[in-house]
């Protein structure tokens, strides 16, 4: 059900950024613009629809939670 | 050199844009994940340390970005480290400022569920603080930066309303004994704010917009010191009035608000502490927002920064409600991981490039805007 409002928001912001962009022949403006907003659409429909994507958190604990123990294990 | 926008600010406000970056969520978290540590010399770590910590940030940012006067930080990190290296750094930074951003806007919906609202979804809080930076955001940084000029001073109305009302319950004698356990829980108190304190490193972003690019290092280090100064009184109040109860309260000062009761008649204030404190997190959250759209547009040599505040604004708002389960997580995410995130974003990259660039001997035009 969320999908369809997630859909409608999505065609606000196109609707809303790339007319101009075209009209004025931006088209770096426009790749970044889609690039980012094709992210932005994957992340939040798999998060709609309660698929299981990568989290940027979970990342960064992979990869920081070691060092950080061992910093602070010297202090406790 | 382009800069994408034309909006220019003074060091005053400057300043405050430095104070605002840090001080509307380190208010609300840092009494307890310091107390929790520290025990009674909370304060030590949260306060004295902190700024100590600060300095050191301030002097490695200004420094790196007065080397390179009026040039963004992608533009010098390409400089410095060469073109697609330099674009790597600008990538990191869009992912870290973008991540910062959704957990600052998380930190703020949690705070007001769990505080005021408890039966409306945090979407709800998320969406509309995104969609306010976001505005504001597309409206530039000279009217982020007035706009904050008015906000810090309501910020500080509320803090100084909440202090001097809660005096009377104060009891000093839950300060002592100083030095509890000896100088390792000091330490180990200190590395979680210490996430907070670093935030300052915005400096190196921000300082293009700057007037006078010599006056970024002694506005740094004057708001490092009122930061300081704010969260000591911030901790030694929290302290005075629970004991080492503090870590237990996920918000101490927002508890600290709900006891202030004058005469029977001055009650309840703490939802006007609230309305002041909703308008500071929102300039907390703009300023951050600024920033990573800025490296966005300069990572990917846009004309216009306008195009990829929405794209960034989904991105954010998305992530603010999937990364963390709850608020446990949340606060646990700073002690687990965030300690060596935050010090490898702030403190290690920036020096890093500055090391870099002072051995291969690289600076900008000294002609300075």
């Amino acid at each position: 059900m969320y999908i369809i409002g997630l859909v409608i928001a999505f065609c606000g912001i196109i609707l809303f950024e790339a007319p101009k962009l075209i009209k004025e022949k931006m088209w770096g403006e426009l790749m970044a613009f889609s690039g980012l907003l094709l992210f932005g659409m994957v992340i939040s429909s798999a998060a709609v629809l309660n698929i299981d994507v990568p989290n940027p958190t979970a990342l960064i604990e992979m990869i920081f939670a070691p060092p950080t123990k061992l910093l602070t294990s010297f202090f406790e | 050199m382009k800069l994408i926008e034309e909006g220019k600010i003074s060091g005053s406000q400057f300043m405050w844009l430095l104070v605002t970056i840090v001080l509307p969520t380190a208010v609300l978290f840092i009494p307890a994940l310091t107390i929790k540590y520290s025990g009674t010399s909370a304060w030590i770590s949260g306060g004295v340390f902190t700024t100590i910590w600060a300095f050191i940030i301030v002097w490695v940012a200004s420094t790196l970005g007065e080397r390179f006067p009026g040039m963004t930080l992608v533009d010098y990190s390409s400089l410095i480290l060469g073109k697609f290296p330099g674009k790597l750094v600008g990538a990191f930074y869009i992912f870290v400022l973008v991540l910062t951003v959704a957990i600052v806007v998380r930190e703020f919906g949690e705070f007001l569920v769990s505080s005021f609202m408890q039966q409306t979804p945090i979407f709800v809080f998320n969406f509309l603080l995104i969609a306010l930076a976001a505005s504001a955001v597309r409206n530039g940084i000279e009217v982020i930066a007035r706009m904050n000029h008015f906000v810090v001073s309501l910020m500080f109305f509320a803090l100084i309303f909440i202090f001097t009302l809660v005096f009377s319950e104060a009891d000093f004698k839950n300060l002592y004994p100083i030095f509890e356990g000896g100088i390792l829980p000091i330490f180990r108190g200190f590395f979680t704010p210490m996430g907070w304190a670093g935030e300052l490193f915005l400096i190196f972003i921000l300082m293009p917009y700057l007037n006078n690019y010599r006056e970024a290092k002694y506005a740094g280090y004057k708001a490092a010191l009122m930061l300081g100064v704010i969260m000591s009184i911030d901790i030694v109040i929290a302290l005075a009035v629970f004991g080492q109860q503090a870590a237990d309260y996920v918000f101490p000062v927002h508890t600290l608000a709900t006891y202030i009761s004058i005469a029977g008649f001055l009650e309840r204030v703490e939802a006007f502490i609230l309305a002041l404190w909703v308008a500071g997190i929102t300039m907390k959250v703009s300023i951050w927002y600024y920033c990573a759209v800025i490296v966005a547009a300069r990572t990917f040599n846009l004309q216009d920064y306008k195009p990829v505040v929405l794209p960034l604004g989904v991105i954010c708002l998305t992530w603010s409600i999937t990364i963390f389960d709850n608020i446990t997580q949340l606060v646990e995410h700073f002690d687990i991981a965030w300690i060596g995130f935050s010090l490898t974003f702030e403190f290690i990259v920036p020096a890093l490039l500055l090391l870099i660039a002072v051995l291969r001997k690289k600076r900008g035009a000294e002609k300075g805007r």
